[in-house]
C-alpha cells in the first residue's frame, strides 16, 4: 500500500449522483458546452430561441420561481440551444473552433477575438442566416472597425493563417 | 589732475542679459501641449464609450444564455427535491405513529405558494 493510501478515507466517494429526475419527467439532453464555445454561440443562440427563452422567463416569473412548474419550457430552451449548437458544428465548426479557441486564450474578452468573430459571423449568416445584433445601440461595436482596445494581433494573425489554408484547400 | 573719457567715449555697458533663447515661441508650446492633451482626452473618452459597449455585449451575451443554464439548473435542483422527497417517504415507513403525526404536519400555514425545503443548522425553535 502507497504511503497516501494510509490517510485517505475509508470511503470511497465518487462524483455520480443516483438519484435520477422521476421517470414521470421526460428526459432531455444537456448542452454540455463549457463557457467559451457558449460565448461564441451565444448571439445565435439568443437570435434562434427567442420565443421559447422568453416563454421560459415569463413562465419563472408567472409562478414564483417556477423550478418544478416550468421543466416543460425548460426542455423546451436546452433543445433548441442544441439544435443551434448543432448547426453551428455542421456547417461552421471549423470558424467556430478558431473563434471560440480565440476567446478561451483571450480570457473571454470578446474585443480581443475580432477577426474570427467576423469570419464566424459571415458563416453562420450564410448558412443558418442568423445574425449577431447587440440591442439597445445603433452603433454595433464588434462591426467597428478601428477600436481603441484592439488586445493583442494574435487573432489576427491565426485568422489569417485559418483563411490562407481554406483558401489552398479550396483551390487545390 | 583728473581721469578723463578716453577719446571718443567709453565702450558701451551690456546692462542686459544676452542668454539665447533656447525652445520655440511660448504660444507653440501653450497651443502644442493644449492639443496633445485634447486628443488624449478624446481617444480616452472614446475608449471609455467603447468599454461600456463591450459590457453591454457581454451582458446581453449573458442575457441570451441565462435561460438555458436556469433551465439546466432547475433540472437539477427538480432532480434533488424529488429524490429527497422518495427519500422521506422511505423513511416516513418505518416511523412510529407518534413521529409520524409529527412528521406529517405541514411546516408553513400559508398554503398559497410552492416553498423549497430549507435546512439551517441549530436547535428545533420548539425545543429552544
Amino acid at each position: 500500500m502507497v504511503l497516501g493510501g494510509l490517510f485517505t478515507s475509508r470511503h470511497q466517494w465518487e462524483n455520480v449522483d443516483n438519484n435520477q429526475l422521476p421517470t414521470s419527467i421526460p428526459e432531455v439532453e444537456e448542452v454540455g458546452a463549457t463557457s467559451a464555445p457558449l460565448l461564441a454561440a451565444s448571439y445565435f443562440i439568443g437570435a434562434q430561441c427567442k420565443p421559447y427563452n422568453d416563454d421560459f422567463m415569463l413562465c419563472k416569473d408567472e409562478n414564483n420561481g417556477g423550478t418544478l412548474d416550468c421543466l416543460k419550457e425548460g426542455r423546451r430552451v436546452t433543445r433548441c440551444a442544441i439544435s443551434v449548437l448543432k448547426d453551428i458544428n455542421k456547417y461552421c465548426f471549423d470558424e467556430f473552433k478558431l473563434h471560440y479557441e480565440c476567446l478561451e486564450q483571450e480570457n473571454h474578452r470578446t474585443g480581443h477575438c475580432r477577426p474570427s468573430e467576423g469570419v464566424l459571423g459571415k458563416c453562420i449568416f450564410e448558412h443558418m442566416k442568423l445574425e449577431k445584433k447587440i440591442p439597445g445601440v445603433e452603433k454595433q461595436i464588434h462591426l467597428n472597425p478601428s477600436p481603441v482596445y484592439q488586445g493583442t494581433s494574435k487573432d489576427k494573425q491565426k485568422t489569417a493563417e485559418f483563411l490562407k489554408a481554406r483558401e489552398v484547400k479550396e483551390s487545390a | 589732475m583728473q581721469d578723463l573719457p578716453p577719446i571718443g567715449g567709453y565702450e558701451p555697458v551690456q546692462w542686459k542679459r544676452n542668454l539665447p533663447s533656447r525652445g520655440f515661441r511660448a504660444s507653440i508650446y501653450f497651443w502644442g501641449i493644449t492639443g496633445l492633451m485634447a486628443f488624449g482626452f478624446y481617444r480616452f473618452y472614446k475608449g471609455v464609450d467603447e468599454q461600456r459597449e463591450l459590457s453591454r455585449e457581454k451582458q446581453w451575451s449573458r442575457f441570451y444564455l441565462q435561460p438555458l443554464l436556469l433551465a439546466e439548473e432547475d433540472r437539477n435542483v427538480a432532480r434533488r427535491y424529488y429524490s429527497e422527497k422518495a427519500r422521506q417517504d422511505l423513511v416516513r415507513e418505518s416511523m412510529s405513529d407518534e413521529v409520524k403525526a409529527k412528521f406529517d404536519k405541514e411546516i408553513y400555514n400559508d398554503k398559497s405558494k410552492f416553498r423549497f425545503p430549507q435546512y439551517t443548522v441549530g436547535i428545533d425553535p420548539a425545543d429552544r
